[in-house]
Order: C-alpha cells, then sequence, then structure tokens
C-alpha cells in the first residue's frame, strides 16, 4: 500500500489536556508543545523533554509557540495582547520582552519565513510590521461578535483561510491575502450546507478546500477555480467511520492525502482514518483510545500528534503516489457463501462446463471431508478465513457450548492442526461428562474393564472409563503434540481428572490395548501412553508427591510396576534386533565383537590383483 | 599384500565446545570464530575450508564478538577487553578496556577502520583502528539496558543496537538516538538479540519472540513483522545486495527472507519480505551467522559444527565437525605409545598388543593379548589449560607447553622392580624463548616454534635443555604448523606465508619448497627415501625429492592435477605418515576417511588389467554401523576408506601397525544440551 498509518508511541504525557494550546514545529526535528502556563521542547522520536519555559501564573499563553528559523526565536502570545519572543538557550522567559499590543491577538502563522499574526479583528500583517504600529488599533474586517473557528494557511501561498461564526451563528469563509496592507478580505462568503452543520475544514497546498458535514458528507471546493457561490462545493465521499455529527480534525498529509480524526463509530474512543483524495476512499485506520471534543492533532515531521487521553501520540505515516493497484490492493478473500476457498470464477466455469475441471490443489483445503453437520458449524461461524488451527480452535469451543460430542469426536478426527490448548479444552470436557453421555453415539468395541493385576497382591487394574467414553478419549491422546505446548495448558486439567486419566493410561499399558504400533482407528500406541503419562506425571508432580490419599499411591506404584516390566522387556528385545538380522541374512554369528569398546585391534588387509591373497 | 593392525582409539575425550560468534575476513577469506571456552578458530577458506589456527583461550576467558579489521583479529567479551590477536605467535598484541563493563558484541565499520563495542550498561563504545591497536574515539549516550547486538550501517554515521524491548539507531554524528520500541507482551520483555541495517535505513531485527521485524529507521516504526521461528531469534545477517536476509536462532533452522516485488493485483508494486528458504542445518541452537560476498553463508552454534551452505545458484551443505587444535595427539612410535591431551592434563597410554598364532583369525577384530595400559597422567599445576604436547619416539620425554612456556619431562616407565615415575627437567637455558608449537626431532632434541619467529633446536638431557642451533625463518613469517621425520634429521616448517620450508637439523641448511597456490593443509616426511609429501587446500598433492631437490617423477606424471577422488571429499588432508616397510604408500587421512596413495601403479593393481587394488577388511564385520561405513573407493592410485566416526589421528606407529584415534558423533551429541523440540505431526 502506497500510504499507511504507522504504530502509535507516546511521548509526552506531563501535561493537562485543556490547557493544550497546539503543537508546533522546531528546529532539528523537535516540536514545540505550548500549554497554557508552560511551553515544552520535544525531541519526538527519541520520547523526550529537552527544554521548558514556564509563564507566570498572571501571564499565560494564549496562543501556541512559533519557532522562527529566520531569527532563530520562538514567539508566543501571553494574556491575548503580549508577544514575547525568546531564544533556545533562554532560561527564564520572564526575563524577555514583552511587547503590548493593544487589539488582541488570535494566533501566531509561519510562511515561508515569515512571521505573521493574527488579530481577533481579522486583521493579518507580519510581525515586524506590526510591531512598529503595536500601539495602535488593528481594524479588521470582523465585528467583536465574530468568532474565528478555524484559520488556517495556504501552503505555497500567501493567502490564509478563515471560517468565522457570526453572533447568529452563520458561518463565512474568508480568504486574505497577507502581505496586503488593506485589510479586506479576497474572498468572503458564506460557508453552508441543507440541514448539515460543518464539523471539520481542511485546505490542502493544492487550494482545495475540505469540509466535513454532520451528514457525514465530505465536499471539495477548489478556491481557485471554483465560483464562490458553489460553496461547499461538489461531493467528494461519504465518510462512514467517523460520527460526523460530532466535531472532527482534518489535516494534509500530502497533495493526495488527508487525514480524519473523530469519535469512532464502530467502538469506543476515537479513530484516525487516513483518506485517499484521489480515489475518494479511506485506506488506512488507526484507533485512538480517546476522543476528545474537539480533537486535538497536529501535523509535525513525518508524524501526527494527537492528543489521547492525558497524552500526546506520534503517530508516524508514509503516504506514497497511489495508484489503482496500491489502493485496491488489499481486498480479502470471500469465503461465505462458498463451500470452500475455491475461487468463485472457478465455481462458475464448473457450472458452465462440467468439462473443466477444478484443480484439485484449489478444492483441497481445510473446508473439506467434512459432513454436512460439521460444515453447518464451519460456516454459521462465519469467520472468513481462518488457518487450519484457528478454525478447529473456534470450531470446538463453538461445539463445547453446544454440547454436541458426535461432532466433537469427528472434529477431533477430521482436523489435523488442533492447538493444544483445544485438545485440553476438549479432553476436560470429555472428562467431566458422564459415562452414560457417550453411550450409543457411535458403536465401540466393548473393553474388558477389569484385569488382574501384575503382582498377585495387588490390586485389580481397572478402566475409570465405559468402553464408548475411552473411545472417545483415545481421539484426543492419540493426536500430534508438541510437549512444550501441552504443559503449559496441561495444569488446567484438575487433579482428580487427572488422576483418573492416570489410571485409564496405566490401565492401557498394563492392559495391552495401548498397542506398539497403533492402526489409527482409536487405538492408542504404547509410545502415545508413555508421552501422556510422563507428562501428566511431571505436570502434577508436587500434587502426586503431597497426596495422602492411598489410592493415589497404589495407583503410582502399579503404574511403576508396569513401565519396570515394559522397560526389561524393551531391553532384551533390543538385544534380539541384531541376532534376528542375523538369522534373516544368514550371516554367521561374530566370534567377537569389541566395536563398542572404546579401544580394540582391527586387522586391516591391503590386496591386489596376483598376489595370491 | 600388506597387512596391518590397526589400533583403533575411542577413548579420547574430547569434549568440543559451542560456537559462540563468528567473522569473515573476505579478502583472504578467513573465517575467525570463538567457541565457549574462549579460544578463537581460524578456518581458511580459500580453498576447502580448514581449520588453520587455534588461538587458546580459557574457561575463564569469553569471546562474545570477533572483528576482522584487514589482515587484523579483535575481540571482546564479558572481561571488557577488547584485544587484539597476533596470528603469528597465538599472544595478545593490544587489550584496550571498554567502557561499561563486559562486552555483549563488537563490530567493525564497514571500511575496517573503526570498531563498535555493546557494554552490559548500555554503553556504545567507537575506537578508531590504528598501527599500534586501537585508541578510543567516542561513547554514545548511555541507553537503558544491555546492548546485545550492533550493527553498522554503510555509511558509518549510523549504528543500530539490539536491547530489551527495543532496537535503537544511532547517529554517530550529532549522537542523537532514534528508539524502536517493542511493546512487552503479557509483561514479559522481549529480547532484541540480532539487528542489521539496509543502505536504505531499514533496521532488520531478530527477537525472542522468533519474529522478524522490519523498521522504518527514520521514524522509528515497525513495517513488516514475520514469524519465521518458533523461538529466539539469535542471528541475523544482511546480504550484500541487501534483499537477502538470513536468520536463526534456538529454533536451529536457517530461513532466508527475500525483499521481492510482488506485482499483480494484489499488492500492487510494493516490495515485501517473504520466506525464501529454509533449512535445518543443525541440530541445536544456531548462535552465529556469516555470509561471505559471493553468497557462502557459514552458521554455528551449540552443536558445535561449522556449517558451510551455498543457496544460489546451486545449494550446497558441508558440515565440519570440530576438531581438536594440532599438538592434541601425539604418537610415540618405537614405544607404541600415544600421548593425549585433555583440558589441563595429559594421559600417556601404551597400546595392546596382539601376539599372531598359526590359527587363521576368521575375524578382522584381533584378540588383545595385552591390552591397553595408561602410564602417565600429569596435570598441570593450578589447572592450567595444556596448549600443546608432544612425547618422543621412544616416549621417554614428554614436552607441554603452557601460555607459551615450554615444559620438558623426562618418563621412566615401569619395570618389574619399580613403578612408572616422571621427572621435570629444571635446568631449562635462559636462551629458550616462549614457544607455542614443539615437535621432538627423534630421541633427545626438540624443536620448538619461538613467538619471535625462530624455530630453537633444543637439547635435552637428564638435568638440563639448552638451546644448540636456532633455525629462522623469512623475517615476519610465523610457524603453523611443523613435521620432523623419524630419525629427527629433517624438520619441515609450514610458515602464515603458505611457504614450506626444509631444514636439515644437523647443519641448519634450509631448502624452500616451490610455492602454490593453494593452503597447505598437512606436510609429511619420508626418511628413508628423503621425500617430502604436501597437502593442499585444493585437494593437491606434491611429493618434493630432497635428494634430487625437484618434484619426483610420481609427483610430475601422476600428481599433476588433484585426484578427483580426493577433490569429491568434503574435508581437507589432516595428516600424512609413512610406513617404512612399504614406502610406496601414504598414508593420509581427513575427517571421515583414511585415505591411501598408492606411488607405484602396479603394486596397486595395474590399470591395464582393469582391477584395482581392494581394501579387504575379514570376513564379516559385527558392527553395523562400521561395516556400512566400510565403502572403499579404489582406484589406480589412491584407495578411500570411509569411516563412520570422525577420525582425529591417522598415522603409522611401527613395523605393521597403525593408528585411528576416532570419535563417536554420539558421544558428542550425549554431551550436548536438549534439543529445541518441535510439534511432529503423524508421531503415532
Amino acid at each position: 500500500m502506497a500510504a499507511i498509518l504507522h504504530e502509535a508511541s507516546v511521548f509526552c504525557v506531563d501535561f493537562h489536556l485543556k490547557n493544550l494550546l497546539g503543537v508546533t514545529e522546531d528546529k532539528e526535528d523537535n516540536v514545540l508543545i505550548t500549554c497554557r502556563g508552560v511551553v515544552k521542547r520535544y525531541h519526538v522520536k527519541e520520547r523526550r523533554q529537552l527544554q521548558c519555559w514556564t509563564a507566570k501564573s498572571w501571564h499565560l499563553f494564549t496562543s501556541a509557540a512559533v519557532y522562527n528559523p529566520a531569527s532563530d526565536k520562538i514567539t508566543a502570545i501571553i494574556g491575548n495582547t503580549s508577544l514575547i519572543q525568546w531564544r533556545h538557550d533562554t532560561e527564564d522567559i520572564e526575563k524577555a520582552k514583552k511587547l503590548n499590543f493593544e487589539t488582541s491577538i488570535h494566533q501566531l502563522f509561519m510562511s515561508d519565513g515569515t512571521l505573521y499574526i493574527l488579530f481577533s479583528t481579522g486583521q493579518v500583517e507580519e510581525v515586524s510590521v506590526a510591531m512598529k504600529s503595536r500601539k495602535e488599533m488593528k481594524p479588521g474586517f470582523l465585528s467583536a461578535h465574530d468568532t474565528i473557528r478555524h484559520a488556517e494557511l495556504i501552503k505555497g501561498t500567501k493567502y490564509l483561510l478563515l471560517v468565522v461564526e457570526s453572533e447568529r451563528n452563520v458561518l463565512r469563509l474568508y480568504k486574505i491575502q497577507m502581505d496586503n496592507s488593506s485589510s479586506a478580505p479576497v474572498m468572503n462568503c458564506p460557508l453552508s450546507l441543507d440541514d448539515a452543520r460543518l464539523t471539520g475544514v481542511c485546505v490542502l497546498s493544492s487550494g482545495k478546500l475540505f469540509t466535513l458535514w454532520s451528514t457525514g458528507d465530505l465536499y471539495t471546493f477548489d478556491l481557485e477555480n471554483d465560483y464562490a457561490d458553489m460553496l461547499p462545493g461538489q461531493k467528494h465521499a461519504e465518510e462512514g467511520s467517523v460520527v460526523a455529527a460530532k466535531n472532527a480534525k482534518m489535516l494534509e498529509l500530502s497533495p493526495s492525502h488527508i487525514v480524519i480524526i473523530g469519535l469512532d463509530r464502530q467502538d469506543e474512543g476515537g479513530i484516525m482514518v487516513l483518506r485517499d483524495i484521489r480515489f475518494g476512499i479511506s485506506i488506512s485506520v488507526r484507533k485512538l483510545k480517546m476522543y476528545h471534543n474537539p480533537p486535538l492533532a497536529w501535523v509535525v515531521s513525518q508524524g501526527v500528534v494527537v492528543a489521547e487521553g492525558a497524552s500526546l501520540s506520534w503517530i508516524p505515516f508514509t503516504v506514497q503516489e497511489s495508484n489503482l493497484a496500491t489502493v485496491f490492493a488489499t481486498k480479502v478473500f470471500e469465503t461465505q457463501g462458498s463451500a470452500s476457498e475455491v475461487c468463485h470464477s472457478w465455481v462458475k466455469n464448473r457450472n458452465q462446463n462440467e468439462s473443466q475441471e477444478v484443480p484439485a490443489a484449489a478444492v483441497k483445503n481445510v473446508y473439506c471431508n467434512k459432513t454436512n453437520a460439521l460444515s453447518k458449524v464451519i460456516g454459521e461461524l462465519d469467520r472468513g478465513s481462518l488457518s487450519e488451527s484457528l478454525l478447529a480452535s473456534e470450531v470446538i469451543k463453538c461445539l463445547i457450548d453446544k454440547k454436541n460430542l458426535k461432532l466433537l469426536n469427528e472434529a477431533v478426527n477430521v482436523f489435523t492442526d488442533i492447538p493444544e490448548s483445544g485438545l485440553i479444552d476438549v479432553l476436560m470436557y470429555y472428562l467431566q461428562c458422564k459415562d452414560m453421555h457417550f453411550a450409543g453415539i457411535i458403536d465401540v468395541p466393548q473393553l474388558l474393564l477389569e484385569i488382574e493385576p501384575l503382582d498377585k497382591d495387588g490390586d485389580k487394574i481397572v478402566c475409570p472409563f465405559s468402553s464408548e467414553k475411552a473411545y472417545f478419549i483415545n481421539g484426543i491422546l492419540q493426536k500430534p503434540f508438541t510437549d512444550v505446548e501441552l504443559l503449559k495448558v496441561l495444569s488446567k486439567i484438575p487433579f482428580d481428572n487427572a488422576v483418573m486419566l492416570i489410571q485409564y493410561l496405566h490401565y492401557l499399558v498394563a492392559s495391552g490395548e495401548a498397542v506398539v504400533a497403533s492402526s489409527g482407528s482409536q487405538t492408542l500406541s504404547l509410545c502415545q501412553a508413555g508421552e501422556w503419562l510422563g507428562l501428566l506425571l511431571d505436570i502434577n508432580y508436587h500434587q502426586l508427591v503431597i497426596s495422602s490419599e492411598i489410592t493415589v499411591h497404589r495407583l503410582l506404584l502399579s503404574c511403576f510396576d508396569s513401565t519396570t516390566i515394559m522397560c526389561k522387556f524393551l531391553e532384551h528385545l533390543m538385544d534380539t534386533g541384531p541376532l534376528m538380522q542375523c538369522v534373516l541374512k544368514g550371516n554367521p554369528l561374530p566370534l567377537c565383537s569389541h566395536t563398542s569398546k572404546p579401544y580394540f585391534l582391527e586387522r586391516l588387509v591391503l590386496t591386489k590383483k596376483g598376489s595370491g591373497e | 599384500m600388506a597387512e596391518y593392525k590397526l589400533h583403533n582409539v575411542r577413548f579420547y575425550d574430547f569434549e568440543p565446545k559451542s560456537i559462540q560468534c563468528m567473522s569473515y575476513e573476505e579478502k583472504s577469506c578467513r573465517l575467525a570464530l570463538s567457541r565457549a571456552d574462549g579460544s578463537i578458530e581460524i578456518w581458511n577458506c580459500q580453498d576447502k575450508p580448514f581449520l588453520q589456527k587455534v588461538l587458546p583461550g580459557s574457561e575463564e576467558s569469553s569471546v562474545e564478538g570477533v572483528a576482522w579489521c584487514g589482515e587484523r583479529l579483535f575481540s571482546a567479551g564479558l572481561q571488557g577487553f577488547i584485544l587484539e590477536h597476533d596470528l603469528v605467535t597465538s599472544g595478545i598484541l593490544s587489550r584496550t578496556s571498554v567502557t561499561g563493563g563486559p562486552t555483549w558484541c563488537l563490530a567493525a565499520s564497514p571500511s575496517k577502520t573503526k570498531l563498535a563495542a555493546g557494554t552490559e550498561e548500555g554503553y556504545l563504545n567507537i575506537f578508531k583502528v590504528v598501527d599500534s591497536g586501537i585508541t578510543y574515539e567516542q561513547t554514545l549516550k548511555r541507553q537503558e539496558g544491555r546492548i546485545l547486538h550492533l550493527s553498522w550501517h554503510s555509511s558509518e554515521d549510523y549504528i543500530v543496537t539490539g536491547s530489551i524491548n527495543c532496537a535503537c539507531l544511532w547517529s554517530l554524528k550529532n549522537e542523537r538516538m532514534i528508539l524502536c520500541s517493542i511493546p512487552p507482551s503479557r509483561h514479559q520483555e522481549i529480547i532484541v538479540w540480532c539487528v542489521g541495517i539496509l543502505d536504505d535505513m531499514t533496521i532488520v531485527s531478530g527477537d525472542s519472540r522468533g519474529r522478524i521485524c522490519f523498521w522504518n529507521g527514520k521514524l522509528g516504526v515497525i513495517t513488516e513483522v514475520i514469524q519465521t521461528h518458533k523461538a529466539d531469534i539469535l542471528s541475523l545477517v544482511v546480504g550484500a545486495d541487501q534483499k537477502t536476509v538470513y536468520v536463526a536462532g534456538v529454533h536451529p533452522l536457517i530461513v532466508r527472507l527475500n525483499r521481492v516485488a510482488l506485482e499483480g493485483w494484489e499488492v500492487g508494486k510494493k516490495k515485501r519480505w517473504v520466506i525464501a528458504v529454509s533449512r535445518n542445518v543443525h541440530t541445536h541452537d544456531i548462535r552465529a551467522l556469516v555470509l561471505s560476498n559471493s553468497g557462502k553463508l557459514f552458521s554455528g552454534g551449540v552443536d558445535t559444527v561449522l556449517n558451510f551452505s551455498s543457496y544460489s545458484p546451486f545449494k550446497m551443505e558441508i558440515s565440519f565437525r570440530a576438531h581438536p587444535p594440532r599438538g592434541s595427539i601425539s604418537v610415540a612410535g618405537a614405544a607404541s605409545c600415544l600421548l593425549l591431551k585433555q583440558k589441563e592434563r595429559l594421559e600417556l597410554w601404551r597400546l595392546g598388543s596382539h601376539f599372531p598364532t598359526s590359527e587363521a583369525q576368521p575375524s578382522n577384530f584381533l584378540h588383545l593379548d595385552e591390552d591397553r595400559v595408561k602410564l602417565l597422567e600429569v596435570r598441570s599445576p593450578g589447572g592450567e589449560v595444556i596448549d600443546w604436547c608432544a612425547v618422543s619416539p621412544e616416549a621417554i620425554w614428554i614436552a607441554y607447553i603452557v601460555t607459551n612456556k615450554l615444559r620438558i619431562f623426562q618418563f621412566y616407565p615401569p619395570k618389574v622392580d619399580s613403578k612408572a615415575s616422571l621427572r621435570r627437567v629444571r635446568g631449562m637455558s635462559e636462551e629458550i624463548q616462549p614457544s607455542y608449537q614443539a615437535v621432538w626431532l627423534g630421541a633427545a632434541k626438540l624443536a620448538s616454534a619461538a613467538t619471535k619467529g625462530v624455530i630453537q633446536v633444543l637439547t635435552v638431557s637428564e638435568m638440563e635443555t639448552s638451546v644448540e642451533r636456532e633455525l629462522t625463518l623469512k623475517p615476519g613469517c610465523g610457524v603453523i604448523q611443523m613435521c620432523a621425520s623419524s630419525d629427527g634429521n629433517t624438520l619441515v616448517v609450514v610458515d602464515d606465508q603458505n611457504e614450506v620450508t626444509v631444514f636439515n637439523v644437523e647443519n641448519g641448511d634450509r631448502l624452500l619448497l616451490p610455492v602454490y597456490s593453494s593452503w597447505v593443509t598437512a606436510v609429511g616426511v619420508d626418511p628413508a627415501n628423503q621425500l617430502v609429501v604436501v597437502a593442499y587446500a585444493d585437494m593437491m598433492i606434491k611429493e618434493f625429492s630432497l635428494y634430487l631437490r625437484r618434484f619426483t617423477d610420481f609427483s610430475r606424471q601422476v600428481l599433476t592435477e588433484p585426484l578427483p577422488q580426493l577433490v569429491e571429499l568434503t574435508t581437507t588432508i589432516r595428516h600424512i605418515s609413512f610406513d617404512a616397510s612399504n614406502p610406496e604408500q601414504i598414508l593420509l587421512h581427513n575427517d571421515d576417511c583414511i585415505i591411501i596413495l598408492y606411488k607405484n601403479r602396479d603394486a596397486a593393481g595395474s590399470k591395464a588389467e582393469g582391477k584395482p587394488a581392494k581394501i579387504k577388511r575379514g570376513l564379516h564385520s559385527p558392527d553395523t554401523s562400521n561395516s556400512r561405513s566400510l565403502r572403499t573407493k579404489t582406484a589406480d592410485n589412491i584407495s578411500i576408506i570411509r569411516r563412520t566416526n570422525q577420525v582425529l589421528h591417522f598415522s603409522h606407529v611401527r613395523e605393521d601397525s597403525l593408528i585411528s584415534v576416532e570419535l563417536n558423533p554420539l558421544q558428542l551429541q550425549d554431551k550436548l544440551p536438549p534439543t529445541f523440540k518441535v510439534k511432529k505431526y503423524g508421531a503415532r
């Protein structure tokens, strides 16, 4: 994608939001954060404060401080009428000279290296010029009842745009030429839309005015070419991500991209929407923790600074020239309504022409080989494209909620990649269910539920579950797993159930139900039984040790006997292996074999043709 | 027919240590790698890679970073110093302390004029490389947490560092930092183990979550995250083309990421990083990766194996197992004894014997009438690590070197009325210089490679050791390896300029062998025929007659180019020896094979008859693994016996005895920590 809003990072937290006046650019990629009582100099990328200038409580700042590179000074307004300038090395700004004006000052602007001052009357002057006549009143075109709601420079030009609210709540748009000695605006026209309220304004460097209205409509107006009576211009798009009825802030990021900050329509908090003007669509969205009315946001070097909660966040952005491919690149698969991820075009073609085969690779996927009932459950989930493990996890949760044992068993069997947490969830559910819940679901081979003990004096080895329940549990136990992952979730099984499972595994090993090589049909292999037994003993080690129940100790002793017998059997088997191989190949037995020894003598004979060997 | 008794020694307890870090020098094609015991190995990779030199370390020392600045090698570790190593004498040339305590990483700037070191306390130290060593240039502002890895930008104006929960981009011009912070997940800190930076200021970081993050360095924001591994990523390396990144870590998988321009409807013209190749060539954690400009990738880690791989234009993977450094195994041929060097002790073993009987032996395993006997165990005082050991042919004299100090002992073997005893020769002449290699020249003469580039011939007696003669190499040359003839009259020296010099020990005359383009890997002297045989890294073998002072006819006619059977082998020749009773045979070995080279075609089977020589090893082999390994390749002039075990040493002992000291790879596997477990499907 050609443009994107990156991850936000908090860089300034020590201020109160209601005191925040503005954030402007300073030299060397730093920013000036102006609050009523203090101006702070921050390095955004390093997220640290560099300097701080405090104003006296009776001389509070009323407009955001501006850095003037030409004079290398910071300029700010104190008490609406005093202008103060200081250098970066100034420690106490109270010692700096204050220049008092007769007329109230609204804001300071920097344009092409020149500092301008906007008075509340609408008069705009260069600071150097204004200082010469500061004892004089600055009569502008605005009356005392008019309020400047928005003032913005048109970048690269000498024009200033004002949105002014009059006494009757009527909005007017003024375009002022800043180097003009006369204060009369070059453009003066009403700004309104039927049944709508203006909630956001932004003027681009290209001279286009963008207005957002409470209906959600985004209008565009060319300040240079369009007739003034056409305001607010043409409808550009409809903004659906933000609540347009609430105030929004619009900022230009590039000639082709703007960002809108407003109240999130879908969720609590604010939202930041990056819009591509050329194609009229939103291309990147970043959620904000809080929404402020009106939103407080400024564009500084390669990032947007947003007031979010009680902190300032810096959200870097990348904006590049967009084209059709970059804008429409991220369309997701539409799997809904289709049995699988088969391309719609293939499905269509197949209907039209039966002879055309769908590629096997396209048909075989996680949605295949499922019964209709299970497919229906997957369809109801309606989660779009998911990996198999995520899908299995979702399906298992759903089926446990539905208490559908038959489908659970099918899901466990048909999904190859089930996360360990999912396996344990199903296992716990099975263990909680009673034997009678499993009766009659599937025809299963009956187990011999009691076998004679290995030791004559010992207790009988009993299967703790019915044949049906054991069949279902076998389905879980024979699934592949990663032991380190399983250990993380195995502790979820209550101790009583864990003991029951140990008893069952012991029964499988002792009774021979766990076979050496599993055929795969719900039959556990010895290896799998051993692994599960080891993990259960591991995770419940302390509880097993401190358990005072005599049955638990007997069970463990019996387990130990079984495993000891198995180990001896395997040792003998290992000895037999090489002999069996010799018998099969018909090789004579070796007279002596030293090769496992750390030292032995070998005979090495080099023969050659005709040497008589 | 030639019949030998092969002493198969598998009790040498060689325990290689894990590889910690690596650095590659493009010009001389040398790879420096450090191991967990603080030693640094220099591998020459100009032709077939081979271990050229080992700079010894100790258990207390640690090397966390190595860096080449031209021909000079620097290292840094937890002692908080940057050391410059003398590659000739294996000593330390300079020692410079680093601000901020233990050093976790070291990297040379692309122009090799500066060194940067990251420390435990979060300081980034910059040093300038000057002729006399390195000089302090600047220390950047302290950052939170230790600096685990660092990487230079090609402009040398920026350094990127990896730390806990963040990667930092430092501007050296204005000492500014851009923080690329990773928010900790679930209150667990994320360790950025490795970092890299591309020319376009894209930062690459590998972390403890097994993820590779690509950052916009100018903004300090993540642009792409790729989950490549299931556990910590410990090492990454950026390709010279800036389009390739190799990563590896605890999950022993080498993954190559490629930057590709995806076209079409999906993502437009945007360039993205995608996983291109995954290779499982190691069994344990991969701690270090190094990529040469020609695309050769070297990797190493806990499994102690150095792996060399190349993925394009064709795939190639070769593993080089760790090998004990030279001077670890010494054979006393006349006494049929074997001296083995462990870390801080020496063991002298008398080999077993078999007395032939008139009855035919149906097996190729001979009965041991006398078992091996451990005659002696010598421990260095204070547990110092022994760097070198040598035993004289009659096993009367034993010499070992500890931190360049030569110690000589006289050994009295056990007799009927007395036990074995050992007596140190105390009277060492003051003229004896610090030494780093020693070989016995016959009974009581020792050639010692002095650290100043001189070889001292020492005369040893019960009471004292004195310098008999000094043999000098060309100025500025250092000894790489020495080899003496069994009669002690001839000493062959290979120096670090790749020149082979033959000294007549009696009169001090020297002869320089013609120089060959490839590096010498092994050298041997046949005293009976006055021949010197040299093996090179490109598998060429040359035989030089000291009597005629030219290459022999065999060398001129047969060994005109590397033998194809040898070229097929993955590792180079390590040792050359001779059987005086079979002068037509040359006995060689590499890591995997025992090789016998026949000088006389008729002796090994006439080509005209079309029946090449065969090796017969009895009627059957009870050891299945051995029998599998016993695949012999025969040709007119060469026989190759492949061994399952790693061959550490193979040589002629005396009469009809050969010795093969071998290491079972499973023995090493048992000593390694558990490997990373991955899910295996279908494991029923």
